[in-house]
């Protein structure tokens, strides 16, 4: 046990730049905007044409002269007060996704940089064989790569998201209409997000496990440009696939496991996320995983510097 | 039991035969020099005891462990340092120091502190950093700290300055040796080790082709120093024209038929290495 926790160390202190800096880049982007809107939003107003005035004037049932960008943005957008809570909870939950979205972009490319330098990068500046003079075996040294990229150093990413979507209801509930901020807070589901959050992002890495796995059989086997090689490979079985059988099997089964499927996103009810445990699709994979990760772990034995 | 017991190693790379029925034997209490030019084998025959490449042929046994399959279980108790900086460049020293600590049960933390206390490496900074000595010496230091029975060297000392290579095997020998361990060295700088070993084997073209403890050497090999017109008893293995007149090295003659002929000599590692290897 503590051989591991010094492995999973190991690889985080290798990569714990990107995988905390990401967030944090994306965190203080959304922090800045959210700032600016709100001290300087009053500033811009818009030139509303009639008809959306007379709408905003209903909706609010104020004077429509003055209001400011900010607060027509949520009049529009939200319309809390012309929403029931089913509606409201809705358009609340589209919004939160909107602010886990970009987050989930950058912990994708920041995933694969590592998945796909991990195994390669110690064996071109043959640092492989001191890894390989310290008693620990090739299957722990892969297992705990792939289990701190993947499961571990990502939970900095939601820790980002509950902090951003804390702060964009924050920001929202100050800028609809007036008295209808508690409405907000009521219906973000603000309370359950980390957790959904959490559940989305495990199903989704399992869901996403073979994707993830072919990356990692190439880090141990490519000799140069592994990156040209993960995504070369299963491009050319498709073809060949489309050539000789006239069949998609590979491409839709690729593009299934790499369509996100929007677990992550913490979306839905929790019955909703756990279907994913009945869809054969997902066993599938998790089996092709296996025999991926059986082939990087004798390709991390046999192969040594380049 | 013998340390490392290797027989009839045979490993090809695509047409080439980098170990082509190589033997070695390395008993507990030795210090065994590995000696050839580059591209016989050397490198590979190491990478095999260390469990890093698999054999087409062969047996071999380490610590009475077949290297391959349990390379991690032999490495508790092998340590090695390879020709280049091997250490992650990207690593702080004192991370680098924790991560030992962790995973190798036989590593003494504070015997490395203290090994570095005597170098200017700061245990804050990175390896990337680190002069090509010092990083030498980090990773010496991290050996010294492992509680090793085998201490595997290939080229330790290579592109160091000449001060450093002195204090390398000189904190190996004290530091490191004792009855118990023993010692695997390869270099193609025989001088610089030739005094330390207690044994030498010769690799050429993938085959052991000398065996030998040092101190058989001189009854076994002489080195005469004669002109060039002297007639020889037997057949020398090797001539060499130096300054000084010709030089014949024998294998097996009795030194006192030599003696009358000329100044008679042990040959040092070097002259025996081409006149074995050029006798091939």
């Amino acid at each position: 046990m503590r051989k591991f926790k010094a492995l999973l160390m190991r690889e985080w202190l290798e990569h714990r730049s990107s995988f905390f800096w990401g967030p944090v880049v994306v965190l203080a982007i959304i922090v800045l905007v959210g700032l600016f809107v709100s001290s300087f939003g009053d500033r811009f107003t818009t030139e509303f044409s009639s008809a959306e005035r007379l709408q905003l004037h209903e909706q609010l049932g104020r004077d429509t002269d003055n209001i400011s960008l900010p607060q027509a943005a949520a009049a529009e957008g939200l319309d809390v007060a012309g929403s029931t809570d089913e509606e409201l909870s809705l358009k609340l939950r589209s919004f939160l996704n909107g602010i886990a979205t970009p987050f989930y972009w950058v912990l994708l490319v920041v995933t694969f940089f590592a998945l796909i330098g991990c195994i390669h990068d110690e064996r071109k500046d043959r640092s492989v064989l001191f890894w390989k003079s310290m008693p620990v075996s090739d299957w722990q040294c892969v297992i705990s790569k792939l289990v701190l990229i993947v499961w571990v150093a990502p939970l900095f990413t939601i820790a980002a998201i509950v902090l951003a979507q804390f702060y964009a209801i924050v920001i929202g509930s100050l800028h609809v209409e007036d008295g209808m901020g508690s409405r907000v807070w009521s219906q973000s589901g603000l309370v359950l997000k980390p957790f959904m959050l959490l559940v989305g992002y495990f199903l989704q890495s399992l869901w996403a496990l073979p994707l993830y796995a072919w990356i990692l059989l190439v880090s141990s086997w490519a000799k140069r440009t592994p990156i040209m090689w993960v995504v070369g490979i299963p491009a050319g079985l498709s073809i060949l696939e489309g050539i000789f059988f006239n069949s998609q099997y590979l491409g839709n089964a690729i593009a299934r496991h790499f369509n996100l499927r929007g677990l992550p996103r913490g979306d839905g009810d929790l019955s909703v996320q756990l279907s994913v445990l009945t869809d054969a699709g997902l066993w599938l994979g998790l089996l092709v995983s296996a025999v991926l990760l059986g082939a990087t772990i004798y390709l991390r034995r046999r192969n040594n510097e380049i | 039991m013998a340390i490392i017991e290797a027989h009839g190693l045979v490993k090809s790379y695509a047409d080439v035969n980098a170990l082509d029925g190589f033997d070695l034997t390395v008993e507990k209490g030795r210090i065994v020099g590995l000696i050839g030019a580059n591209g016989s084998g050397k490198t590979t025959a190491l990478n095999t005891i260390l469990g890093l490449n698999s054999l087409d042929a062969g047996n071999i046994s380490v610590m009475g462990l077949e290297p391959i399959r349990n390379r991690a279980q032999l490495m508790e108790s092998v340590a090695y340092i390879a020709d280049t900086g091997i250490l992650p460049n990207w690593m702080r020293v004192c991370d680098l120091l924790s991560y030992v600590a962790d995973v190798h049960p036989r590593f003494d933390r504070s015997v490395a502190q203290a090994q570095l206390a005597n170098t200017d490496i700061n245990l804050s900074k990175r390896v990337r950093v680190l002069s090509k000595g010092m990083h030498v010496q980090l990773h010496l230091a991290i050996v010294l700290a492992i509680n090793a029975e085998l201490m595997v060297l290939d080229e330790p000392t290579l592109g160091l300055d000449i001060l450093y290579r002195q204090r390398f095997y000189d904190a190996v020998l004290n530091d490191y040796f004792t009855e118990d361990r023993s010692i695997l060295v390869t270099t193609h700088e025989v001088r610089e080790i030739e005094h330390i070993l207690t044994d030498v084997i010769f690799i050429h073209k993938g085959r052991t082709c000398l065996s030998l403890e040092m101190s058989e050497i001189a009854s076994q090999y002489t080195k005469l120093t004669a002109s060039e017109s002297t007639t020889l008893p037997v057949e020398p293995i090797l001539r060499h024209q130096t300054l000084a007149g010709m030089e014949f090295i024998f294998a097996g003659v009795d030194r006192s038929l030599l003696e009358e002929l000329g100044e008679v000599a042990t040959p040092n590692l070097a002259e025996l290495f081409v006149a074995i290897v050029e006798g091939n």
